[in-house]
């Protein structure tokens, strides 16, 4: 099998993509992982534009005028999903950073091509994520403090 | 910016259909350190040519000069991929949207040794005179020979010099025959005692044409081996014998002749181990005969019979001995194996909910 390029990110974004998530947590391409022990499944049909909404991510003990020393608020980080349910979580560094890497036609479809080296491209690198490893907490409607 | 206020970011899920596709690659600190250095370089996935009804043979990651493994990691936990969205309603909030789930991480490890050299074996011709090649139109340019290794290209460089790889008028690749190896030596051997070359001592281009056009004068791949061999065994080899003074290695060219001398001995027949050394012996130039050492040719022969008799150990048992590594039959790869694309290899084993 021919080897297949893994071609270093062509355009950095310059400037990078606006993200409503703290900087530590924002990237160049506005790329940045989230995990959770278990799934996110819902029963709902998605929206129209095909899309679903999960709930709300926030990080109740960022201060952006905090100093960057101040890492207190890594430690909580909140994932409401639907209506009644909220995680709990936390930012954490990732032991090995990782590279994102796509098809570089940048359809990120699956296509089938015979004969054709397939070429990928790193598109970001990622040092941090938001881990959830807690079960649900019940909430009750509007949200808790 | 992240004034979210009590209610925190929208978040919503893309629609499966919709999802993009992306490979999580781990970096260790050398792979990091490239990638984001000033002009990160092209790195390569790579993996060994695989024989119909084989699972895909182990992947790899290449830098220019460094060969990593890839494992496919698996976790019980669900990663997502975040990216900022515009939202459509009036607040112009930012919103963030998960727009894929990859199923595993690719983790990488250094590579133990480099297995260039059983791979050139395997998948190239043998030219066993200095006649027409069987087989040499099917075989492959060196390019194409080297996006087969599971190797970086400064590894397949070192061993394609080793193995004195022939390339011929069109480009396409051949292994020499032990035996026209051994007797292309001789006759180098030769050439330089009649024009009082001296092999242990630096050696000017013009001498190592002559040395050339003297063996070949009727055939020029048998020319080009001569410059093969010689370029083999050279120190510090840099690109081009064509411009200035080269060394012989005493090393590197007593272990290339013994390797030699030893497999093709032992294609023909049992070996003693004393007439084995007795012939390599024979192959040194003078100043170099006592430097012959079985130890030198550490990896390329096994002793039996209470060390008495020597065996050539094939290039492909050092595959073998890679605990990652797939065994391949001998001889080459199947020509027309089936063509594995990328995502076919690192295919998910269950489908996302």
């Amino acid at each position: 099998m021919p080897s297949a390029p893994i071609y270093p990110t062509t355009s950095p974004q310059i400037p990078p993509v606006s993200s409503p998530l703290p900087p530590l947590l924002q990237t160049p391409s506005g790329l940045a992982l989230l995990e959770i022990q278990g799934t996110l499944n819902s029963t709902l049909a998605p929206s129209a534009n095909g899309s679903l909404e999960v709930g709300s991510l926030s990080f109740p003990l960022y201060d952006p005028d905090s100093p960057p020393e101040d890492t207190a608020w890594h430690k909580k980080v909140w994932l409401y999903v639907g209506k009644n349910q909220r995680m709990t979580g936390e930012v954490k560094k990732l032991a090995k950073p990782l590279a994102m890497l796509r098809r570089r036609d940048g359809s990120g479809g699956m296509v089938e091509e015979e004969g054709v080296g397939e070429e990928v491209e790193v598109v970001e690198i990622v040092r941090w994520k938001v881990l959830f490893t807690q079960r649900p907490e019940p909430m009750g409607a509007g949200g808790g403090t | 910016m992240s004034t979210q206020g009590d209610a925190g970011t929208p978040i919503s899920l893309l629609a499966e259909e919709q999802h993009q596709h992306f490979r999580l690659l781990e970096l260790p600190p050398e792979l990091l350190e490239i990638l984001t250095s000033a002009n990160p370089p092209t790195l390569y996935f790579k993996s060994a040519e695989v024989a119909p009804g084989e699972s895909a043979g182990n992947a790899v990651l290449c830098t220019h000069d460094k060969t990593y493994n890839i494992r496919q990691k698996n976790s019980s936990n669900t990663v997502y991929v975040l990216q900022p969205h515009e939202s459509n309603d009036e607040s112009g909030k930012q919103r963030i949207q998960i727009i894929s789930q990859p199923q595993s991480t690719l983790e990488t490890t250094p590579a133990p040794k480099p297995c260039a050299a059983p791979y050139i074996r395997q998948l190239l011709p043998v030219l066993s005179s200095t006649g027409q090649p069987v087989g040499a139109r099917d075989s492959l340019t060196k390019a194409q020979l080297f996006a087969h290794i599971p190797a970086s290209d400064a590894e397949c460089e070192l061993a394609f010099r080793d193995l004195a790889v022939l390339v011929d008028e069109y480009g396409k690749c051949m292994i020499p025959s032990a035996q026209l190896r051994l007797d292309t030596w001789h006759s180098i051997l030769a050439a330089a005692r009649a024009r009082s070359i001296d092999l242990t001592a630096s050696l000017t281009s013009n001498s190592v044409d002559l040395l050339r056009t003297d063996v070949s004068d009727v055939n020029d791949l048998q020319g080009t081996l001569v410059s093969a061999i010689v370029r083999s065994v050279l120190i510090q080899y840099d690109g081009g014998i064509a411009t200035q003074d080269v060394r012989i290695d005493p090393s590197a060219l007593v272990r290339w002749v013994g390797i030699t001398r030893l497999e093709a001995m032992s294609a023909k027949t049992s070996t003693a181990v004393s007439m084995f050394k007795s012939a390599w012996k024979d192959d040194m130039p003078e100043l170099w005969r006592s430097k012959v050492d079985l130890t030198l040719l550490a990896g390329r022969y096994t002793l039996s019979d209470g060390g008495m008799t020597i065996h050539f150990r094939d290039y492909q048992l050092d595959l073998e001995d890679d605990v990652s590594a797939s065994t391949a039959p001998d001889g080459k790869a199947a020509a027309g194996s089936k063509r594995k694309q990328w995502h076919e290899k690192f295919r998910p084993s269950k489908r996302p909910t």
